[in-house]
């Protein structure tokens, strides 16, 4: 695009033409800060899931589960929305290939709710499981597009999970893990709007 | 006409006898004219595997890489593991055994050319060793103690070989001598290795006798003293062959080679503590019966048949030490059983046909499957060495495997040499390989709990019984995939090599080189076949992937002087996942450049490859022996760049640095000194630099040594 002319006359034709391209835009794009935090999770499927608020930016206690004040749940790699089958909340989710910081804008529709024996996430939809190495890992590129329970707008991206005691401490085999610790950084937009823009 | 009749006798005894020396590994003949150079390998000296029958070296139209018993010997390594990681283009894969539990980390294999030791054959005197561990054979398992010498085919070769052959084939040919002789040896080293071997060969009237033990033990290393595990815990093993030739007639001979293997393997973990708390053996043992029996009918046609049994097993049995409660049992049992006819004939002087026939079948009983499982096996091959002209020769090839469990498969061979002038060969070869699916993809019945999946060997899945599962509701969901599931083919590839072989004529020196190319399809994966609703996945194995490997291989050896020898060899090589290719063209390939880092989206550029592969591998070996003096020493180095070892963002391939192991050089020497052509002595030191990397190189202790002393008895 940016092609490179000798005489003037062409550079003052190509400077209109980057203005002009520039501008597209009147305000200029500020993203939203992006927050990172890690969560302790149970490494089995057994015992309370853990809820997160992205209002809040914490965990919310596991009384909380029949309100509206978490958005997901999580155990071992099971995720629940609240919606549906899990919660009385609006929560929506899609799992989509791409860049964190590409996207700018959460989609208008296409939000999968739970409904029982077939949750929204699954987990194909985020993390490889390797049999060989009995490890897993979240995939890079996978992006979550959450609207949460209370009808705002969210993007998640998960970093790393990693096996640890119940006190946060990493574990390596031959040992088991009692939880895993996510770590995952999201964009969180309280306004309703579906811009992650500023 | 009397005349007539001896002369026509003594021709027979003649090439009864060079026939003779085909079969077991002709080196009475050649080792008197062989070249009294330890790397510059006579290019006529003979090998048997590339073609099945005897060739020299230098009429091979494939390529074909010899280790002979002078290069073992003064080099003073021990297993053949060691052995083969210092030739050229072979890549030793890493693991220290059954140290592992449940053999998690599967043992020393050997890549060829870019392809995984799964598809690599392993033949002892021409017929299959089996055992492998999680696809690997171990060979550290094997002694060089009595190897002839080890030849190497690298490309597809299962026109000759069958299943297996895909990246190449490995001949361990033992020791077979028409003379009487008897030795011993003993050595010392580092981490109290001991090492005992004993040779006993009688030849009287129409029997040789050879026997041969071999005692090995080490009290194991550790590389992380932080940790309340060894590295490598405590191993004994000993090893018995006996092979018993009877000459019925000057055209009638009987073979009969016994191997028999035991190994015993230590290990401790600490399971939930600081502590070693779970405590046992694994136990290897393998029996090999081989009786051969040949029969010259004259001079242009014979025949062999060949039976052989082979049996391997490995038990573990961990047990918590306080409460004797197991912590973890495995039992592993395979049979192979082979009868096969081999027939050569030369209905004309520029044609040599080899036509043969066999049955295989195969057995494998363990605690991962359900009951015994049983795989037979029914080949022909044929072969036609077509001398076009004294420059040309045409070598196609074609073998036929029908069997029990998968897909027919016809695997079509093509070689050409054509040789302008004396000293330069230009080699083509096409070769088709196979890999028949293994027990574990067929049969492997595998529910672990605690870790939330379950695996199936893909004739031990049943979509019918998860559509049923879905609907009593314990499965959430059933994808695509599972659909697929069913007959699994076997994998498959198509090589080609092209290269020339140069032998120097005013200095005693050769180099070769060769481009290669393997596209391989039809490879066998996991995949997830359903998710239940307790969470865990039920995978199974599907026939998915493609990829290639392709690169150059260089060699160069020469004499320097009267007493020294250099060899130089490198390896070039690229490897890609097909799918991955196409990711990246569509730019759904992301990545991490740091565990838990953002991620990225990643071109093509930064792609490495299939993992386990390094680009550039390189050895070059320097080796000295004074036939008046008698003192000999070798000093050798192995480089091998860094390599993707694990996928810690999803994109199945090593990106970040975390992904790689580092790239090293091994550094190995010996001397030696010869007294009274009897008693030799010799000093092995390993590892010079002391290069350690405990994760990825668990079998590599640092810096470490090796007193030998070896007794020809007579």
């Amino acid at each position: 695009m940016c092609s490179y002319f000798k005489s003037w006359a062409a550079i003052l034709a190509i400077s209109t033409m980057f203005f002009a391209a520039c501008n597209d835009d009147d305000k200029p794009q500020i993203p939203l800060d992006a927050m990172t935090t890690s969560i302790l999770v149970n490494a089995t499927n057994e015992g309370n899931f853990t809820f997160f608020s992205f209002d809040k930016g914490t965990t919310v206690p596991a009384t909380d589960s029949a309100s509206i004040r978490w958005d997901f749940g999580l155990r071992f790699t099971t995720f629940l929305f609240n919606s549906g089958s899990s919660g009385p909340g609006t929560a929506g989710v899609q799992v989509i290939t791409g860049a964190f910081s590409d996207i700018q804008q959460a989609p208008e529709s296409g939000y999968k709710t739970d409904a029982p024996g077939n949750l929204a996430v699954k987990d194909d939809d985020w993390f490889i499981y390797n049999p060989a190495t009995r490890t897993f890992s979240p995939k890079a590129g996978q992006v979550f597009l959450i609207k949460t329970a209370q009808n705002k707008y969210a993007k998640m991206e998960i970093l790393q999970a990693d096996p640890t005691d119940s006190n946060g401490n990493l574990v390596t085999p031959p040992n088991r893990p009692t939880k895993i610790k996510y770590t995952f950084r999201y964009v969180y937009q309280p306004s309703g709007s579906r811009s992650f823009n500023k | 006409m009397r005349d007539i009749h001896t002369f026509a006798a003594v021709m027979m005894k003649k090439l009864i006898f060079c026939c003779w020396g085909l079969l077991c590994c002709n080196f009475t003949l050649k080792s008197q004219d062989a070249s009294d150079s330890l790397w510059v390998n006579d290019i006529q000296e003979l090998v048997v595997t590339a073609t099945r029958s005897q060739r020299m070296l230098a009429n091979v139209a494939v390529p074909t890489l010899l280790v002979q018993k002078k290069q073992i010997q003064l080099s003073g390594l021990l297993r053949l593991n060691e052995i083969l990681q210092e030739q050229t283009g072979l890549m030793v894969t890493s693991g220290t055994g059954s140290s592992a539990v449940g053999g998690g980390v599967f043992g020393n294999g050997v890549q060829i050319q870019g392809l995984s030791p799964d598809y690599t054959l392993i033949l002892l005197d021409g017929e299959p060793l089996i055992g492998r561990q999680g696809g690997v054979m171990d060979l550290s398992r094997f002694t060089v103690g009595n190897i002839q010498k080890i030849e190497v085919v690298k490309g597809p070769s299962s026109a000759l070989y069958g299943s297996e052959a895909m990246g190449g084939v490995v001949n361990i040919i033992t020791e077979k001598k028409r003379s009487n002789y008897a030795n011993a040896a003993f050595r010392y080293g580092s981490f109290h290795a001991r090492d005992f071997m004993a040779s006993l060969n009688l030849d009287r009237h129409k029997n040789t006798m050879h026997f041969f033990f071999n005692y090995n033990g080490s009290h194991g290393y550790d590389l992380t003293p932080n940790r309340p595990e060894r590295t490598l815990d405590p191993y004994v093993n000993a090893a018995l062959q006996l092979k018993w030739t009877h000459r019925f007639s000057e055209r009638t001979h009987l073979v009969w080679n016994n191997r028999l293997y035991r190994g015993k393997q230590q290990s401790a973990f600490a399971i939930n503590s600081d502590q070693l708390n779970v405590f046992g053996n694994g136990i290897t043992q393998d029996i090999n019966v081989q009786p051969t029996l040949n029969h010259f009918f004259d001079d242009n046609l014979k025949t062999s048949f060949r039976l052989y049994a082979s049996y391997y097993r490995f038990t573990q049995q961990l047990n918590y030490q306080n409460t004797s409660e197991s912590y973890y049992a495995d039992d592993f049992v395979h049979g192979f059983y082979r009868a096969e006819n081999q027939t050569d004939w030369t209905p004309h002087p520029k044609h040599h046909i080899i036509l043969g026939s066999g049955y295989n079948l195969q057995t494998v009983n363990t605690t991962r499957y359900r009951g015994l499982k049983q795989q037979r096996i029914g080949y022909f091959f044929a072969q036609n060495e077509w001398k076009v002209s004294d420059r040309l020769d045409f070598i196609p090839g074609l073998r036929f495997d029908l069997n029990s469990d998968f897909a027919n498969r016809l695997s079509p061979k093509l070689a050409a040499q054509y040789r302008p002038n004396a000293s330069l060969q230009i080699n083509f070869s096409y070769g088709a390989g196979f890999k028949a699916p293994d027990f574990r993809q067929l049969y492997l019945y595998y529910v672990n709990n605690p870790l939330g999946y379950q695996l199936y060997g893909a004739s031990e899945f049943s979509l019918n019984e998860l559509l049923q599962q879905q609907r009593d509701g314990f499965i959430s969901r059933i994808l695509p995939e599972a659909y697929q599931i069913g007959r699994l083919r076997p994998e498959t590839s198509h090589g080609i090599n092209v290269g020339a072989r140069y032998q120097f004529s005013k200095i005693p020196a050769r180099t070769e080189i060769n481009f290669f190319y393997n596209a391989i399809t039809d490879l066998i994966n996991y995949v997830p076949a359903a998710f239940r609703n307790d969470g865990s996945i039920v995978f199974s194995y599907l026939n998915i992937r493609e990829a290639y490997t392709r690169g150059l291989e260089w060699s160069l050896s020469s004499q320097l002087g009267k007493d020294w020898d250099l060899e130089l060899g490198y390896q070039y090589l690229q490897t890609a996942d097909r799918q991955v290719l196409e990711n990246f063209k569509k730019g759904e390939v992301f990545g991490r450049e740091y565990p838990g880092g953002p991620a990225l989206r990643l071109t093509r550029r930064n792609y490495t490859g299939l993992l386990n592969r390094s680009p550039h591998l390189l050895q070059a070996k320097l080796a000295y022996l004074n036939k008046a003096t008698l003192w000999g020493g070798s000093l050798r180095g192995i480089y091998r760049s860094a390599w993707g070892v694990l996928d810690l963002d999803g994109n199945s391939f090593a990106n970040m640095p975390d992904e790689f192991a580092r790239g090293y050089l091994l550094l190995n020497m010996s001397v030696q000194k010869t007294f009274h052509q009897k008693y030799t002595l010799q000093i092995v030191a390993n590892n010079l630099l002391s290069h350690k990397d405990p994760v990825n190189l668990p079998q590599l202790p640092g810096l470490n040594w090796l007193l030998a002393f070896t007794w020809n008895l007579f």
